[in-house]
């Protein structure tokens, strides 16, 4: 589902999932074990369509039906083409449904556009990823309005060393007609991220952020901004395969 | 009707069907070329710019894999990180097939195969050996009749085409090592230092020690303390001639000219096409060898 869904934790660009990830499709994701196939159309350029179906049991509400067999369908429709051989454009489109708690559909739709720069002449040391993804989510329950959430994430991440790379992101969330005014109230978060990272091997990096988020529940003294800063650290032990491009 | 006159109008071109060849880099590519010459259509992946540790599986490499009958690489798990995925996304059942790809180092005698115990804190270690297998010409000459037997096996009706290429391209390089190795040895350099160990099989073949690299470890970006012992070692063992693979940026060099008076810092390239006017193995190992003889005392 989407662009940033699929990324490994340890490879997210900062250290949280952009909020509608996070706040739609819970804090580990649209994570969950089913079938998959995918199949590449016979066009010039890579053209692939995914199809999966997954159990809906897992940590994710939005899909938690109580009806025996109450699986997810998911669709995925990927687009990749080289601008130049160091310039790629990837355009993706991403759909889901299943049965929620209240016995009653919900629907995820995604779409991502990221552009790759990576020079073949010195793509070592420099390389810039600007990536921006939409998701909505829709729940319905009987005898409510349909509940709205929609998010919106643009980051870019450039890379000026052989380790360092610095990554700016915009995010939002808007929610309407909530079913859960604690957790998810109605609202518009916005939220802009700053980060630092090192990475001194493959197999480490580290990761300092500031994070300015405004929305969501108002403090004692009626504010509603979030300043933070993050600091990560990643080890990665034993073999790990290549993560897709 | 339609049907058979199609037939009839493409049987011709799938007969003659030229073989579609891939290789990981440029270096094989160049040398499928002098086997396969109008026989056989190639395309490298890599660029002789890129570091062949470190390319991307890009998912339009996967649409170029679709139609190729045979992929070929260099091997010891140089390009195993990305040419796998690459040839499971194509989906391409010529190359998921047990010998749809082609790996030539371990069958060209390598060399600096690690010892007892294997472990990443050792840097990118290869437990098969050194896969830069491209510069050494005599590897390269053995490299070709590997891939004109293989070529053979799939197109039978060119078989002794490229046996007879091969045999030639084989003959032009050993004939030529041995000018190579004549001006190496009169040039009187008999030491170098390079960044990666990229080199090991062209100080091999040309008789010259290159024990010391710019990296601590490989894969690891020299740090300072580093780059103090590379200074101590060069002024210990007299060594004037560095040798930067042009993948890498040459910081560095401008450090060690500072460090060591007359040293000699050229920054070379260790793939065909890694710069302009390489464009054969041969132009490559004469531009690798003029710079040796540029450092001479």
């Amino acid at each position: 589902m989407g662009k940033h869904n699929m990324l490994h934790t340890h490879a997210f660009p900062l250290i949280e999932a952009p909020l509608a990830n996070t706040k739609l499709l819970g804090d580990e994701g649209l994570n969950d074990a089913g079938l998959s196939a995918a199949m590449l159309i016979p066009t010039t350029w890579f053209n692939e369509v995914t199809v999966q179906y997954i159990r809906g049991k897992g940590e994710n509400d939005e899909f938690n039906s109580p009806s025996p067999g109450g699986g997810v369908g998911l669709a995925h429709w990927k687009n990749f083409v080289d601008v130049t051989y160091d310039l790629t454009v990837e355009a993706g489109a991403s759909y889901a449904k299943g049965e929620n708690t209240y016995r009653q559909s919900t629907s995820l739709t995604g779409a991502d556009l990221t552009f790759k720069w990576r020079p073949s002449d010195g793509g070592r040391y420099k390389s810039v990823l600007w990536a921006t993804e939409y998701l909505l989510r829709k729940q319905a329950r009987d005898g409510f309005a349909d509940e709205k959430g929609a998010g919106l994430a643009s980051w870019i991440q450039y890379q000026f060393a052989e380790r360092w790379s610095a990554v700016y992101r915009y995010d939002n969330l808007v929610v309407k007609d909530t079913f859960d005014t604690a957790n998810l109230p109605n609202d518009t978060w916005e939220r802009h991220s700053l980060a630092l990272a090192y990475s001194p091997s493959e197999f480490s990096s580290y990761k300092l952020e500031y994070d300015q988020r405004r929305g969501g529940t108002v403090s004692s003294s009626n504010e509603n901004t979030e300043k933070a800063v993050l600091l990560q650290a990643n080890y990665t032990i034993g073999a790990h395969p290549a993560h897709s491009y | 009707m339609k049907i058979i006159i199609l037939f009839i109008l493409s049987f011709p071109a799938l007969a003659f069907a030229k073989l579609q060849i891939a290789t990981t880099t440029t270096d094989l590519a160049a040398v499928v070329k002098k086997v396969g010459q109008d026989q056989i259509e190639v395309f490298a992946i890599a660029k002789g710019t890129q570091d062949p540790h470190q390319v991307e599986a890009k998912p339009s490499f996967m649409i170029k894999l679709r139609s190729t009958d045979l992929v070929i690489s260099q091997g010891l798990e140089l390009e195993s990180a990305w040419i796998v995925p690459l040839i499971h996304g194509a989906r391409n059942p010529k190359l998921t097939s047990k010998d749809g790809l082609f790996e030539l180092a371990a069958e060209l005698d390598p060399i600096e195969i690690p010892k007892g115990e294997i472990s990443r804190a050792e840097g990118d270690v290869h437990p098969g050996g050194n896969p830069h297998f491209q510069l050494d010409p005599i590897r390269l000459g053995k490299a070709a009749q590997l891939i004109a037997k293989r070529l053979g096996d799939l197109d039978p009706s060119q078989k002794d085409f490229f046996q007879k290429n091969a045999n030639t391209f084989q003959k032009e390089m050993t004939e030529e090592t041995k000018l190579w190795q004549e001006r190496i040895k009169k040039s009187g350099v008999s030491e170098i230092v390079t960044y990666h160990k990229t080199f090991s099989y062209f100080c091999d073949r040309f008789d010259i020690r290159c024990a010391v690299q710019l990296e601590p470890k490989p894969g690891i970006p020299p740090t300072a303390s580093h780059i103090i012992s590379v200074i101590e070692q060069m002024k210990k063992r007299k060594i004037n001639v560095v040798l930067i693979e042009n993948l890498y940026e040459d910081s560095v060099g401008a450090k060690l000219k500072n460090d060591i008076p007359n040293v000699v810092v050229k920054r070379v390239p260790v793939s065909v096409e890694g710069e302009p006017g390489v464009s054969t193995n041969e132009e490559l190992i004469e531009r690798l060898v003029k710079a040796v003889e540029d450092g001479r005392h």
